[in-house]
């Protein structure tokens, strides 16, 4: 039989754990009440991905005009972008961060192949319109209204985050079998100086149309 | 101009006479059309064509100026098919493909050609504002340590408690 531990240290044990447990809670409260475009709950569960359906509809090119993702109350407008000086897609000028950009050199929404819609997640100052993009779930609907006023309901399939300087560029752009989007912004952590270290990808499937 | 247009409309009369007299249509004559597949596709990549005409056991021909050179289409499945390599030197644009039947029936469709560009670097889609800070993450993970530790501690003084 080994002495008893000494009772001054017992009785100081108890409150110090609930100190810790209390300081901790509210310290990881604030943390999370911090996070912002680099990461969220939603990261920490792996959200199963909704096959493409089987039938789809195809549609003649039109260029897009406007955006709706209702289930994150998303509405902008559309306009055409192209390449940037580091071969990188064009995003919108940052004056125009309430407006998407749809990849010109790709196929229009609704055509066979990936439309690339991209936006910006947030300005020096703020959240900007695809600021909510990561929190999109499989089975959420995106509209895309386009010039010759059909509109493309596409399906999300699937929200995935790649570093930036590695896109996988079949998943992205390689998918002709049928008339799919993608919707890029900003996600990770971000680096001053450099920008944010990776991208949020949207993977969505035309499942209807509507109109004109 | 009125006579010119009677001088056309009389060999048309006689042309689409002759076909009625010389090919009554079976009951069974298949539509006409001409499929392509994917109908908007990157230079250098390969379409599927899909086509019919009234008889399917004989092949046609299939032109565009996206190909190569003509393409026959073969009897397979009760249709007519055939695949193709769009030249990775095509521009970018919209392509008539034309289907021309042995019994001289023809259809038409579009082909939209893209040239593949395929960035493996993503956009600059966000400048910051809202970015985790450092002290965020911090917090996240002080916390979480925090609470660890208080429930250790909080088990051990159980434990002494229920010893003594």
């Amino acid at each position: 039989m080994s002495s008893p531990p000494p009772p001054r240290r017992g009785r100081w044990t108890g409150p110090a754990a609930i100190g810790l447990v209390l300081a901790g809670v509210f310290a990881t409260g604030a943390g999370l009440g911090q996070m912002g475009a680099g990461m969220s709950w939603g990261d920490l569960f792996n959200r199963p991905g909704k096959p493409p359906p089987r039938e789809f509809p195809v549609l003649e090119p039109s260029q897009p005009i406007r955006i709706a993702i209702p289930s994150l109350d998303v509405r902008a407008p559309v306009i055409a972008v192209g390449l940037a000086a580091d071969g990188s897609i064009a995003a919108p000028p940052l004056e125009r961060h309430t407006e998407v950009g749809w990849f010109e050199r790709g196929p229009t929404p609704g055509q066979f192949g990936p439309a690339i819609i991209v936006g910006h997640a947030d300005t020096r100052t703020g959240p900007s319109v695809f600021h909510a993009l990561r929190t999109l779930r499989p089975g959420a609907v995106v509209e895309v209204t386009r010039r010759d006023r059909t509109v493309a309901i596409f399906e999300v399939g699937s929200v995935e985050r790649f570093a930036k300087a590695g896109l996988p560029p079949d998943r992205v752009y390689g998918d002709f079998s049928r008339p799919v989007l993608r919707l890029i912004t900003c996600g990770g952590s971000f680096v001053p100086g450099e920008g944010y270290a990776d991208n949020v990808i949207v993977f969505a499937s035309l499942v209807g149309t509507r109109g004109p | 101009m009125t006579r010119r247009l009677a001088a056309t409309a009389v060999p048309l009369l006689l042309v689409t006479a002759g076909m009625a007299l010389a090919a009554p249509a079976p009951a069974w004559a298949a539509e006409v059309f001409l499929e392509v597949n994917p109908s908007t596709v990157e230079a250098g990549q390969t379409v599927n064509l899909r086509a019919s005409c009234d008889d399917n056991t004989r092949t046609a021909r299939v032109e565009s100026t996206a190909f190569v050179a003509p393409v026959t289409v073969e009897p397979r499945y009760g249709l007519l098919t055939a695949t193709v390599t769009i030249p990775a030197d095509r521009n970018a644009g919209d392509y008539s493909v034309r289907l021309t039947c042995t019994g001289g029936q023809a259809a038409t469709t579009t082909l939209h050609v893209l040239i593949a560009t395929r960035p493996t670097r993503g956009p600059a889609t966000g400048f910051g504002g809202t970015a985790t800070g450092d002290s965020a993450r911090l917090l996240v993970g002080g916390g979480l340590a925090a609470v660890a530790a208080g429930l250790v501690l909080a088990m051990m003084a159980r434990r002494r408690r229920a010893d003594t």
